[in-house]
């Protein structure tokens, strides 16, 4: 399965995922539940952080950081970026993932699962953006 | 009392020191085998590096093969000149598990794998002066004689070459019986196998042998996924190049999961991956044998929802009396191969070498040719 060439650029496409979805409903559910996720990947290392609950100054739902676990998420998501890969195209069933053990989540998730039916606009970004940044060999058919 | 060179463990953490040994003879119920060939399995490392405590300074070696050399009082399963495949678990024959037809559970072999004596407390090893030496697993092989209980040797059919009899006392009764007794594979059941060395090799062609179809090979060593493609692997998976091998073998059933997952490394990270890549109500054995030390993180919620049969597969669930002669009229058949196991051979003085291309992922089976 396809995956990320280095953290790099996984940063650069999550980052600019994260850039256009601020103001998105995915971004909005964030905020609403006043949830901060964590999303800590392996191979490549990175860690991303999309907090709703800290108020962003130019009024967007969410911030996003990098490598940083400040402020404290209410729930992390830990997988391989090959794994991570799939989540964010809207390929990976993440229910059984979890009990499959290709994801390991703490916190409570059932929080954070409650989001994923307001996410397949945010799978639409990410492939936009992957295609945009000529990186189409990390999009599954 | 004959004079014997073996390799002896003195302490974990040390190389393997090869000795001249006093070998007592046989007392009631015991055989002295004068040894052909012993393989450099895995369970030995653990002792080495000290995974696996078991009394030291002790002449290790668990999987061997030779000819009678003499009987003790009593003996009645060969005699002298038979040719002979060794047990590392001598049922008892009188305790619950040996009872309910369950000998690879046996408790008196249990105790003395921990006592590293013979029954009664026996200890036929000596060192020059008389300081004893601990046997292992009641088999001791890394030696040119051994002394073991009459019900620790199973008598071979003399035309099979016994540095591949050897394979069969356990790595490949090992494979074997956790695909055949173990789990029961059907034909047209999907398998997994998480490590292709020595005992996976053998869990891959069971499996196939079985029907199962595909048979999914995962192995971090390129070399090792190949030689399971001969072995019968129909598909396989380089741990090296990705690091979702649930997915990818996912991906190869259907997007199910496998029937059947075999776990054959002995590390907590791959069982659990074992565990992840069996389908809902499938059946997962482990076979590896880890550290004892260590424990396995599982999804909780998944054991009543997903239902999966979780188990351990000790020795292949086998009767070797039964399971060893079968195994090699199987090779002697043309149905099952041996063969292909063997990486290298090397003597007794390079049994270290041995060990060091086990540790590196070098070989699936290394044999000792001990010139019995």
């Amino acid at each position: 399965m396809p995956t990320f060439r280095d953290a790099e650029q996984a940063r650069a496409i999550l980052g600019a995922v994260a850039e256009r979805a601020r103001f998105g409903e995915a971004a909005r559910g964030l905020r609403e539940a006043e949830l901060v996720v964590a999303f800590v990947y392996h191979d490549p290392e990175l860690t991303v952080l999309m907090d709703g609950r800290t108020p962003a100054p130019d009024g967007a739902y969410m911030r996003v950081a990098f490598d940083t676990l400040e402020p404290a998420p209410d729930v992390v998501f830990e997988s391989s970026g090959e794994v991570g890969n799939r989540f964010w195209q809207g390929r990976l069933d993440v229910p059984m993932a979890l009990a499959r053990g290709q994801v390991k989540a703490r916190g409570p998730i059932n929080r954070a699962l409650k989001l994923l039916p307001i996410l397949p606009g945010l799978y639409e970004t990410y492939r936009e953006v992957v295609r945009e940044m000529g990186a189409g060999e990390l999009l599954e058919p | 009392m004959s004079r014997v060179r073996a390799a002896v463990l003195e302490e974990a953490g040390r190389r393997l020191q090869v000795e001249e040994l006093e070998l007592e003879p046989p007392g009631p119920g015991e055989v002295m085998v004068r040894l052909a060939a012993a393989g450099v399995c895995h369970s030995d490392l653990h002792v080495i590096e000290g995974d696996l405590p078991v009394p030291l300074p002790a002449v290790l070696g668990h999987e061997g093969a030779g000819v009678v050399e003499a009987v003790g009082e009593g003996v009645t399963r060969v005699r002298p000149g038979d040719h002979v495949v060794l047990s590392w678990i001598p049922g008892c024959g009188r305790c619950y598990y040996c009872r309910i037809g369950r000998p690879e559970l046996c408790d008196e072999a249990a105790r003395l794998q921990v006592a590293g004596t013979l029954p009664g407390g026996a200890l036929r090893l000596r060192r020059p002066g008389g300081a004893p030496v601990h046997h292992f697993l009641e088999v001791s092989c890394f030696a040119e004689a051994t002394v073991v209980p009459e019900r620790g040797v199973i008598p071979v059919r003399p035309d099979v070459p016994l540095d591949r009899a050897a394979l069969v006392g356990c790595a490949v009764t090992t494979g074997w019986g956790a695909v055949v007794h173990t789990a029961g594979v059907r034909p047209g059941s999907s398998v997994a196998v998480v490590g292709t060395g020595g005992v996976g090799l053998n869990v891959v062609q069971a499996a196939a042998l079985s029907g199962a179809w595909p048979v999914i090979a995962v192995d971090r060593v390129p070399a090792k996924l190949e030689l399971a493609r001969q072995f019968g692997a129909t598909h396989t998976v380089d741990a090296s190049r990705t690091s979702d091998v649930i997915g990818a073998v996912v991906d190869l059933t259907e997007g199910r999961g496998a029937d059947y997952a075999f776990e054959v490394v002995g590390r907590p990270e791959t069982i659990a991956s074992a565990y992840g890549m069996a389908r809902k109500g499938g059946t997962v054995v482990v076979v590896g044998v880890a550290a004892p030390h260590l424990e396995v993180g599982i999804n909780a919620f998944s054991l009543p929802s997903q239902s999966k049969v979780l188990t351990g597969s000790w020795y292949g669930r086998s009767v070797p009396e039964v399971d060893i002669p079968h195994i090699l009229d199987l090779y002697m058949a043309g149905r099952l191969k041996l063969d292909e196991l063997i990486s290298r051979r090397y003597r007794l003085e390079e049994a270290n070498e041995a060990f060091d291309a086990l540790r590196a992922g070098e070989v699936a089976r290394g044999v000792l040719l001990l010139g019995g």
